[in-house]
């Protein structure tokens, strides 16, 4: 482990280890607390029992010298300090007198004594100059306290006991830290390793080397934060890519109408047209490779635009089977040119919630490929249907149809079903992908399903508003 | 209407306020015994038939009760009271009160009826008071005195100092400490029997030595006569017309001597006695911690009588 006291595992580190040290230290102060309580309190407990089992032999009167050896006998075979005392002067029997003498007995334990209880003491006793724990029963005859077996036992040897125990708790407690702090440890750099591994990666990816994994070894916080990472690698990689790709179709998109324009505008300054019906010609492609050029660009800051957070919807309720007919105005002379059959079935219920402009502009462009993808005599059917809170454009060709593996791609940025033909189709690759965007953007959504050689069916779906807005 | 009942209300509320403060009444005419009881600090009154009658909870810490000559007022003192309380058993209540600064452990009355003497421990000295409780004299005797006998034909006030070694003899007359003579340590306790020039002094003995005996000096000289054997600890002396009553607290023993002397009978009385006194024709016992008074027979020294009283009862205060 490095000495570096700001790492995260350091801190962790010495978090558990105080946590483990602290606990220990709670653990042995309160069990000395406890052993300490516990063993006095049985300690009065077993001499109140042993001075109440002498006193049993006590059958009243005068307190005899027989009695007193048997304690004193007693006394000789037992670790306690039994002892009888009869001299009222020690019983603080003179008290009222204030004598100048110390009892052995106080005048609240005197009382105690006289109303037949045992008297249980601890703390530092004059009399013998050292710590006691002690019991006193009374020895009463006919309410007169005749006398008292007291008996004690120094604490000195309790201390003794508790340093005793004091050295095995330490040492056991080392021992405990010991394993504790090599366990910790050991778990810790395991714990710990992951995070370093992300950090190694995510310097990695800053240099641009995006392919980098991280090894995801378990299912905790760490793991997911590993996972999550390598999904992060993942997308920028992706969109890496996606940039490139984007920027090639673009460079790719620009040069082919810039060098039609170069090309007519050179041949036409080199004096090399004819006539003047050439020269018209010519100036007839530079203008349309011009406005392809616009196109191209318009779509562009169109994306840019869609793809900023700058992009504002002007939304109005638009009644959407008139606004359809309205735009179809527009092809009707194209149409005719065509000789497309075209069938309408518009349900006029729905009102959508959109931008005017927006929606001319999808609706556009799902006509213009209809329209340009289907041979003469073919059909285009439009349907509107309202659903219970939406309502469903279909736009159905008997077109060319789309190859199933272009299917999933088609509204890709640049993406193109027949790369070859592209150039004389008008379209700049873009339209698809702005389309979809918008009609995201108004919450609605997109679908294409086609077949070769039978046709297309583009599905649009938009949420519709209620009738309140009508009135 | 409504004024008149408010007053109703106003004077049972001051009155009620004012009673908290009086005690059971004492018929002027009563013979009693009462005991001071100084571990609930409380007096018990007990009647000629041995029945006690009345209690007074007094909240001061008072070690004795004196009646003075009015047979009406009581003087309540005690070593830790600021002041000593009058009290008319009468009227039930505190009356008056004597500025005497703290240290009183006993006071009496001598026998003109209007000198009081107190005992004052704080500074070893013994003050004369009028019964007004105006200082007359203060004379300056041993350390701790605490009994006092006052002999009549002499004019004399005996001081066994407790704390001391010496009995202080003062001169009523002079209020000056005529001579001084040396006795037993911790003595408490005293008769005088001036025809016999004896003065009896008993005691608690010495550190944890039991005093066994009482002891006899000389009235007019303090010279130690004789020792007699009372176990143990002897504190109280009685004498009257069947023999002289010896009380022995340490093992609560009542001895009852003849005029030589010798022990005629003996007995346990009570749970550590300290006082001891004549009521009536009886000889009366107080059990310090049986909270008990115990009438005696004078003739047989049996108890004939047993009754309960306060917590430690201390010191006897009679009226007959």
């Amino acid at each position: 482990m490095r000495a570096n006291w700001k790492s995260l595992s350091i801190k962790l580190w010495l978090t558990i280890i105080t946590a483990i040290i602290l606990s220990v230290l709670f653990a042995y102060s309160l069990s000395q607390y406890y052993y300490k309580n516990l063993y006095v309190e049985k300690l009065k407990t077993d001499l109140v029992n042993e001075a109440s089992l002498l006193g049993a032999d006590y059958s009243g009167g005068e307190i005899t010298d027989d009695f007193k050896q048997k304690v004193e006998w007693f006394n000789s075979k037992n670790d306690s300090e039994v002892f009888v005392v009869n001299n009222p002067r020690e019983l603080s029997a003179c008290l009222p007198f204030e004598i100048n003498y110390d009892t052995l007995i106080s005048e609240e334990e005197r009382q105690m004594l006289l109303e037949g209880k045992a008297v249980e003491k601890e703390g530092y006793e004059k009399r013998f100059e050292k710590n006691i724990v002690a019991a006193i029963i009374p020895l009463i005859d006919d309410d007169r306290l005749e006398g008292i077996i007291y008996t004690y036992i120094p604490v000195d040897s309790i201390t003794v006991l508790l340093k005793e125990f004091a050295a095995k708790w330490i040492a056991a407690v080392l021992l405990f830290l010991i394993v504790a702090i090599f366990f910790t440890t050991k778990w810790l750099k395991k714990l710990i390793s992951p995070i370093k591994e992300i950090e190694t990666a995510a310097h990695r990816v800053s240099e641009g080397n995006y392919d980098i994994q991280v090894q995801v070894r378990s299912h905790d916080e760490i793991g997911k934060l590993a996972q999550a990472f390598n999904d992060m690698a993942n997308s920028i990689h992706l969109e890496e890519e996606r940039k490139k790709e984007f920027l090639e179709n673009v460079a790719h998109e620009l040069r082919t109408p810039l060098s039609y324009v170069k090309g007519y505008t050179q041949a036409i300054l080199d004096g090399v047209v004819k006539n003047d019906e050439e020269e018209r010609k010519y100036l007839q492609l530079i203008s349309r490779e011009a406005l392809r050029l616009q196109r191209l660009v318009g779509d562009l800051m169109d994306l840019s635009k869609l793809d900023s957070d700058s992009f504002v919807l002007h939304r109005t309720p638009i009644a959407f089977a008139q606004f359809i007919e309205d735009v179809l105005v527009k092809y009707e002379s194209i149409i005719k040119e065509k000789q497309l059959d075209l069938q309408l079935q518009l349900d006029p219920d729905p009102i959508i919630y959109g931008d005017e402009g927006r929606m001319e502009q999808i609706l556009h462009n799902i006509f213009d490929n209809s329209i340009q993808y289907t041979e003469s005599g073919g059909s285009i059917n439009i349907t509107l249907i309202q659903h219970k809170e939406d309502c469903e454009l279909m736009v159905t060709d008997t077109g060319n149809g789309i190859p199933e593996a272009d299917l999933p791609y088609v509204m890709n940025r640049f993406y193109r079903v027949n790369k070859a033909r592209s150039r004389f189709d008008g379209g700049s690759g873009l339209g698809l992908s702005i389309v979809k965007k918008l009609v995201e953007l108004q919450n609605g959504k997109i679908e294409i399903e086609s077949k070769v050689k039978r046709g297309t069916k583009v599905r649009v779906v938009l949420p519709t508003i209620k009738e309140e807005w009508n009135s | 209407m409504k004024w008149g009942i408010a007053l109703l209300l106003a004077v049972l509320l001051l009155t009620g306020c004012t009673s908290s403060n009086t005690f059971t009444k004492i018929n002027k005419g009563e013979s009693f015994l009462a005991t001071v009881n100084i571990k609930d600090t409380s007096l018990t009154f007990i009647d000629e038939n041995y029945h006690a009658f009345a209690t007074w909870d007094i909240s001061e810490p008072f070690t004795g009760a004196l009646l003075l000559a009015d047979k009406d007022t009581i003087l309540i003192y005690g070593k830790e009271m600021e002041k000593v309380q009058a009290y008319s058993l009468s009227a039930g209540k505190l009356i008056n009160s004597w500025e005497v600064g703290k240290g009183i452990v006993n006071m009496q009355l001598l026998h003109d009826g209007k000198s009081i003497v107190a005992v004052n421990q704080s500074n070893h000295s013994i003050y004369f008071f009028n019964d007004e409780g105006e200082e007359q004299d203060i004379v300056k005797v041993g350390k701790s005195p605490l009994t006092v006998l006052q002999g009549v034909e002499e004019n004399r006030l005996y001081v066994i100092n407790f704390g001391d070694t010496k009995c202080s003899v003062i001169n009523l007359e002079t209020k000056k400490v005529d001579f001084e003579f040396p006795i037993h340590s911790s003595s408490t306790g005293s008769l005088l029997r001036e025809e016999k020039d004896e003065i009896w002094i008993g005691g608690h003995g010495d550190g944890d030595q039991v005093e066994e005996n009482l002891y006899i000096y000389s009235a007019s000289t303090g010279e130690l006569k004789s020792k007699l054997k009372a176990p143990t600890m002897p504190i109280k002396f009685l004498e009257n017309d069947d023999g002289i009553f010896v009380l022995s607290h340490g093992t609560s023993s009542l001895y009852k001597l003849n005029d030589q002397y010798e022990e005629v009978k003996s007995k346990v009385v009570g749970v550590n006695p300290f006082e001891m006194a004549n009521f009536k024709e009886d000889v009366v016992v107080a059990g310090y911690d049986s909270d008990e008074v115990y009438v005696m027979d004078t003739e047989t020294v049996d108890v004939k009588k047993t009754i309960k009283v306060g917590e430690g009862p201390f010191q006897f205060m009679l009226r007959e």
